[in-house]
């Protein structure tokens, strides 16, 4: 079923994938197989490795290369190969179960059906979360399919579902309009506006897929991890990777930051290597562009920055520290801008617009328009990015006649909000994924 | 059981249940829809080509991809699908919401789609040719620009949007009036009749009502009077009083309509014109195999198209059978004996289809879907030889192939 719903999308490149849980699955009996000789052991899942990133780097960074190397005057020609859809979550995924195997931290998959299943789960194949093998495991075979955890799972499901195409989808359509303005026609306050805007349809983007994911996991019985903690009340940068993408963070932390050394190294020197590294595949991971690698490197720098001063952990005064929480979502905003710019020169055009430094003037109608429109999307996008309603529902919790209404309340909010949601689908509304394209 | 048991156990169904049971019903809804129709379209390619080749199987993913498509848009499941579009219509007017699903709702309160800048050089080149052809056939030629549903003169497009519908059809007039082509702008016509676009469009549609395109009918075959291309007809002829004019009401959602939903800016009456007098006309439709010959309100209208309903039906296409490759009308009593041939866009629907009244026979065609009819638009024109050519369209048809068809291939213009 699940590479049934591959094919649907992408006919051809079911064979990639495949292809990829083959060799994965013949790697990780190999490198079962070879254990006792911890030297070919290691060289089998050198080699796996290799062979992952091999089929990655072709589909993924292939042009990339040749058009830098094209830049110092060479004519070479470019492949033009299409990107599978999700190729970098189904590849560290599989990535990660061989070295798994080879770390003894969990058992070899002898039924290739099973490894299939876990690799090509359709509910996160093509947008995460990157399930690592471990969590679920013994989920494979033995799981419980209930009418509770189902219905749980519907619930979240909706949440998802609600959060993409109510939240999302609007918000994209600001953002869209923003960002496809010349610099000089966009006025400061709407370049605000705009850069905002993306910051929630990413958000709402990702993090509705992932919910999304993990509620349909839960309709047939599996438990994923979460791979977002409302990510824009963090503190400090930092923090904001603890509660961002979760699964792509542990992976880099696990896979590289640790074997590197991670922060327990002697010199400081060593800790910027490591954490340079981490960021500059973190960013090279988003895409294969300057764009999305000055975007993790930015990420290297206030991060370096944090763990180098002690920010924000040494500020005791409310004021330093609510200060810094500004500076933390002013600095996750700006990376958005580049993330969304289709190119350098156009992130810095906008940048640079935000700041009226594009012969842009203070205010204009789409200023108006977007405020009348989408107030109410707006409004609840940010509702929704605070733990506000979290917090409420665990103080109603624990009241009886007040959770019955609760629960009341909240069943006729979710049916709301799958009507509301399946409108726009009817209607053929805007409809983009940003994190398909990883 | 008794009640009380019954109860006991309702209570017991936690709310995730019942969400369970909504989320079900939906992709039971969809799905069970969609699989004999997904099953059907993968299965059609390959039993066509009787082989299973690359080009059969990506042709039935295709396939299956647009069946799929088609399901969760309800396609005929109009009922389903008009309800959920209301309830959007209903959430964004509850919103304060002006622009839905590429509809803009105007300070008026009528719906528009917006146009953006558009080079029409091309469009009045392919005029000039039209012109150009009868004027070497000693015949009549004349380009009328129906107007839009922003009118020229007045703002009334909210803070934040922009619309050049009217500057497109200002230079493309321009363009033309440089080529001597003769022509009648309707904006203006509007506005020297002191007629304001909300009398003039139906709320939910882009097109004007049917009684505007009568008047404007009218006020072509005025046109041809007062320029001495036809004597002068009966004023009874064009005269909205010699015809009954019977309004369904709150009858019809039109296009942005059923874009929105009714919720959200209304609906609109209906009227269907006819004439009082007696007639005997008829009518021909060759891609339809239709042939009616009798009174005009008996040949003319599709009158199994006049359904209440809403969504997945299209009364507008009452008048004439809406928009086909070619239509034939003849009237042996009619007072100018006179080949007309209109090429039009959709706004000729409640224009044209009384032409018959005055001319003998009068034929349109609407390039759009010209292809159909199987014959190249210059042996047509020439097997046809119109004593009056007409050219009708609104300003979002500016770059369509209404005008833009490249009518006659093989001649230079020099202008």
């Amino acid at each position: 079923m699940s590479l049934a719903f591959y094919a649907w999308g992408e006919p051809r490149f079911v064979f990639v994938m495949a292809g990829s849980i083959g060799f994965n699955y013949i790697s990780a009996l190999l490198i079962d197989k070879l254990r006792p000789n911890k030297t070919a052991a290691k060289a089998a899942m050198i080699a796996c490795a290799a062979g992952n990133l091999g089929v990655l780097f072709v589909f993924k960074y292939l042009d990339f290369v040749i058009n830098n190397i094209n830049a110092f005057g060479l004519s070479l020609p470019l492949f033009n190969i299409a990107l599978p859809i999700g190729i970098s979550f189904f590849t560290f995924q599989a990535m990660s179960y061989v070295i798994d195997v080879y770390r003894g931290d969990v058992e070899v998959q002898k039924n290739p059906l099973n490894l299939g299943m876990y690799v090509a789960f359709f509910p996160q194949l093509i947008a995460g979360p990157i399930v690592r093998y471990k969590d679920i495991e013994t989920q494979i075979n033995d799981r419980t399919v209930n009418l509770e955890l189902f219905g749980e799972g519907v619930r979240r499901f909706i949440m998802g579902f609600s959060k993409k195409i109510l939240l999302a989808n609007n918000m994209a359509l600001i953002a869209d309009r923003a960002f496809g303005l010349p610099d000089t026609e966009r006025s400061i306050v709407y370049a605000w506006i705009g850069a905002m805007a993306y910051s929630l349809q990413i958000f709402f983007d990702f993090s509705g897929y992932s919910d999304m994911a993990v509620g349909l996991g839960k309709m047939f019985g599996f438990k994923f991890l979460e791979n977002f903690n409302y990510p824009y009340v963090s503190k400090s940068i930092s923090e904001f990777w603890r509660r961002w993408h979760m699964s792509l963070g542990q992976w880099f932390r696990d896979y590289v930051y640790f074997p590197l050394g991670g922060s327990r190294v002697k010199s400081r020197a060593r800790l910027i290597f490591n954490l340079f590294t981490v960021w500059f595949l973190t960013g090279l991971w988003h895409g294969a562009s300057w764009n999305f690698i000055i975007w993790g490197l930015m990420y290297f720098t206030l991060i370096s920055f944090e763990k180098l001063t002690g920010w924000p952990g040494k500020f005791k005064a409310p004021v330093g520290k609510a200060s810094y929480r500004i500076f933390t979502l002013l600095c996750v905003m700006f990376g958005w801008v580049f993330f969304r710019a289709s190119g350098i020169g156009a992130g810095l055009g906008y940048g640079a617009s935000m700041f009226g430094l594009s012969g842009n003037g203070l205010f204009c109608d789409n200023v108006i328009m977007t405020v009348r429109e989408y107030w109410l999307f707006f409004i609840g996008a940010a509702l929704c990015s605070t733990e506000i309603f979290k917090k409420l529902r665990s103080r109603v919790d624990g009241s009886g006649k007040l959770r019955a209404a609760a629960n009341t309340v909240s069943m006729g909010f979710y049916m709301f909000c799958l009507i509301w949601s399946v409108s726009f689908l009817i209607m053929g509304y805007h409809n983009p994924f940003i994190y398909f394209n990883f | 059981m008794d009640i009380k048991g019954i109860i006991t156990r309702l209570k017991r169904i936690g709310y995730r249940h019942v969400l369970a049971l909504a989320f079900l019903g939906h992709i039971f809804i969809v799905g069970l829809a969609a699989i004999p129709g997904v099953a059907l379209a993968a299965i059609k390619p390959l039993f066509e080509a009787r082989s299973i080749t690359k080009e059969t199987v990506t042709a039935a993913f295709s396939e299956m991809d647009e069946a799929y498509k088609s399901i969760l848009n309800f396609k005929g499941m109009s009922a389903i699908r008009g309800s959920y579009i209301n309830f959007n219509g209903l959430m964004a007017r509850l919103m304060g919401q002006r622009y839905v699903n590429k509809s803009l709702m105007l300070d008026n309160g009528h719906l528009a789609e917006l146009l953006g800048k558009q080079d029409t050089g091309s469009a009045a080149a392919q005029m000039e040719k039209l012109y150009n052809a009868q004027l070497r056939n000693g015949k009549e030629f004349l380009f009328a620009l129906a107007p839009y549903q922003i009118p020229k003169y007045e703002d009334i497009i909210p803070a934040g949007y922009e619309d050049y519908s009217n500057e497109n059809a200002d230079q493309f007039l321009k363009d033309i009036e440089g080529k001597g082509i003769p022509f009648i702008d309707f904006r203006e016509e509007l506005v020297e009749k002191g007629i304001s676009n909300d009398e003039a469009f139906f709320i939910t549609d882009h097109h004007w009502t049917n009684e505007t395109g009568f008047w404007a009918y009218g006020n072509i075959i005025d046109y041809f009077a007062r320029n001495g291309i036809i004597a002068s007809v009966d004023p009874m002829l064009t005269d909205i009083g010699s015809y009954d004019t019977k309004v369904y009401e709150d009858w019809f959602l039109g296009s942005a309509g059923k874009r929105t939903g009714k919720l959200f800016a209304g609906t609109d009456d209906f009227a269907v014109i006819t004439p009082k007098f007696e007639t005997e006309i008829s009518l021909e439709i060759p891609t339809m195999d239709i042939f009616n010959k009798g009174v005009f309100s008996d040949v003319a209208f599709d009158w199994n198209a006049l359904k209440s309903g809403y969504f997945g039906v299209y009364p507008d296409i009452t008048y004439g059978y809406g928009n086909r490759p070619v239509k034939i009308y003849r009237n042996d009593n009619a007072p100018a004996d006179l080949k007309v041939l209109t090429i039009r866009d959709s706004f000729a629907i409640p224009v044209s289809t009384f032409f018959p009244m005055v001319f003998k026979e009068c034929r349109e065609v609407d390039m759009r879907v010209f292809d159909e009819y199987g014959v190249d638009f210059e042996s047509f024109y020439n097997e046809y030889a119109p004593d009056i050519l007409i050219v009708l369209v609104n300003p979002n048809q500016l770059l369509d192939l209404n005008l833009t068809y490249d009518f006659f291939n093989d001649i230079e213009e020099t202008s």
